[in-house]
């Protein structure tokens, strides 16, 4: 089939069950486009072919039999290079681990293979997914910042590599680039999803992430991934429900709109963006109703940095005593500050947590979810920065789900993106009004296509 | 009785810890990191809490969370 790579992840699922399309002309397509595109956007850290070769050709030969492994048969999924992923080198973008191979994988890798998924390959970060930058470049303009720290996820969804990836979020390294490079991201409810084999940055504000082209691939893959897992003792025994049966009977979604922090912080094309957005949603039936956020969010953010540079701290004390040299500037002076944090300082942010987290949750009373800008600005210009998360930094600090869609494009074509933000364990509602407003908005714009 | 320390106080403190453990060049080189921090600690450390106000634990967050978030505000 010509031009598979442009397929969503349900879209090629449901021709692969069909019969119409294999998982070897699926991952022809995408291997192909990576080999196109690669060059300019270096979104890949490894990519084993003959393996995933193999693996298609086997779903292949059981697809032709009407055996399908699982809801995502045959379909190439990229993964952030800080997952371990078994026989496959997780690096973290770091020259520490420029050799490691994992003897096994993350959780949630493995529960994509258990469910057909074929791992594409690893995907460029950030070191150790902090803020030293891939050299991974946004496909809607290669001057421009993909965001990060799963720079190369947000860059290979957004420029048709593969239809699905997974990345992760401390901050807003989920939300902010999905919103860079045009595509929905997903962070749900801190414990939702296991961390059991993923590289921490820092354990108390970790999530895993998701980034697909459309809301309903997102559901199908928090289906797959969410559910308690014993290695991760963080990971919640909530059930998870059937996420994309749920996107069947969507209602008008109750949208709370923060002004407030997220009104000053943002840039002029955002703010006409957001209000251009509220008028569509308002017009296709929608209840927005604009609360002014509290002053709280400038102070959840200085906490937030001060738990995720402490635990970071932490994390990488033994291995930074012997090879601090090793270390690129930025992580070098966050994991030698964070190691002078007093024990109080710590603590009180922790208890700032508890409060602003019963605030939001408060807040969200008679609305289905909060809606603000995803990101301050567009991507900016230049690779020596991913950009500014304060917009997504609260939610990753009170661990509340939260999702991107794309809302529009600046002057200058670059995405803009709108943030939802459910209540704890509520993806189901979240992923029903993300649905309601990518219908409503109808964004069709996408990254140009290489000379 | 002692006062809040000020925003250069603590970045001055942070610098002296700095020095000490990897050295004064280094230390000049982690300033930005340093300068960071030190307003995060002095934003953090000047924010009003109620003293019963316990540290976050992220295991059992959400069931606290939804309790306090359904009393009325006047009894939180």
């Amino acid at each position: 089939m010509l031009n598979a790579f442009k397929l969503t992840l349900c879209e090629a699922s449901r021709l692969i069950r069909l019969g119409k399309l294999s998982p070897n002309e699926l991952l022809e397509s995408l291997l192909q486009r990576i080999n196109t595109l690669e060059p300019r956007l270096e979104a890949w850290i490894t990519i084993d072919e003959k393996s995933t070769r193999d693996l298609a050709n086997e779903l292949s030969k059981k697809a032709e039999k009407g055996n399908f492994q699982g809801p995502l048969h045959g379909i190439p999924i990229g993964i952030k290079d800080i997952y371990y992923t078994a026989g496959m080198r997780t690096t973290a973008g770091s020259k520490i681990l420029a050799n490691f191979v994992p003897s096994y994988d993350a959780t949630a890798v493995l529960k994509l293979r258990e469910a057909g998924a074929i791992i594409l390959g690893k995907t460029e970060t950030t070191e150790f997914a902090f803020v030293d930058p891939a050299p991974t470049r946004n496909p809607w303009n290669t001057a421009h910042t993909p965001g990060g720290s799963s720079s190369g996820s947000a860059a290979a969804v957004s420029s048709g590599m593969c239809p699905a990836a997974l990345g992760t979020q401390t901050t807003g390294s989920t939300i902010r680039p999905a919103t860079y490079c045009g595509i929905v991201g997903l962070k749900p409810t801190y414990g939702r999803i296991s961390r059991y084999g993923i590289l921490p940055v820092s354990w108390s504000l970790d999530h895993a992430g998701i980034f697909t082209r459309t809301v309903e691939d997102a559901a199908v893959l928090l289906e797959v991934l969410a559910g308690y897992d014993p290695k991760n003792p963080s990971s919640s025994t909530q059930p998870a429900p059937r996420y994309r049966e749920a996107l069947k009977s969507c209602s008008v979604p109750r949208l709370g709109l923060l002004r407030g922090f997220f009104w000053d912080n943002a840039s002029s094309e955002v703010k006409k963006n957001i209000e251009e957005t509220v008028q569509t949603l308002r017009s296709a039936g929608t209840e927005v109703t604009e609360i002014h956020s509290s002053e709280n969010f400038n102070v959840a953010n200085a906490a937030q940095r001060l738990l995720m540079w402490s635990e970071m701290a932490a994390v990488h004390e033994e291995t930074f005593r012997r090879r601090m040299t090793d270390y690129r500037p930025s992580l070098r002076s966050a994991v030698a500050a964070g190691l002078l944090v007093p024990a109080s300082a710590y603590l009180k942010a922790q208890r700032i947590r508890a409060r602003f987290t019963t605030e939001m949750a408060y807040a969200l009373t008679g609305f289905d979810c909060f809606m603000t800008p995803a990101t301050t600005t567009s991507a900016p210009k230049g690779l020596e920065s991913t950009g500014d998360p304060a917009f997504n930094g609260p939610w990753s600090f009170c661990g509340f789900p939260s999702m991107t869609v794309p809302s529009g494009v600046t002057d200058n074509g670059l995405p803009l993106g709108i943030q939802l933000v459910g209540r704890p364990f509520e993806e189901e509602l979240l992923l029903k009004a993300a649905s309601w407003c990518e219908k409503a908005i109808r964004f069709q714009h996408e990254p140009h296509e290489p000379e | 009785m002692t006062r809040e320390l000020t925003k250069p106080e603590i970045l001055r403190d942070l610098m002296t810890n700095a020095a000490e453990r990897w050295g004064k060049e280094e230390a000049e080189r982690m300033k930005p990191s340093l300068d960071s921090i030190a307003e995060a600690i002095c934003s953090v450390g000047s924010f009003r809490l109620m003293h019963e106000e316990e540290p976050a634990n992220m295991a059992t967050i959400f069931h606290q969370t939804r309790q306090r978030a359904e009393e009325k505000p006047e009894e939180r």
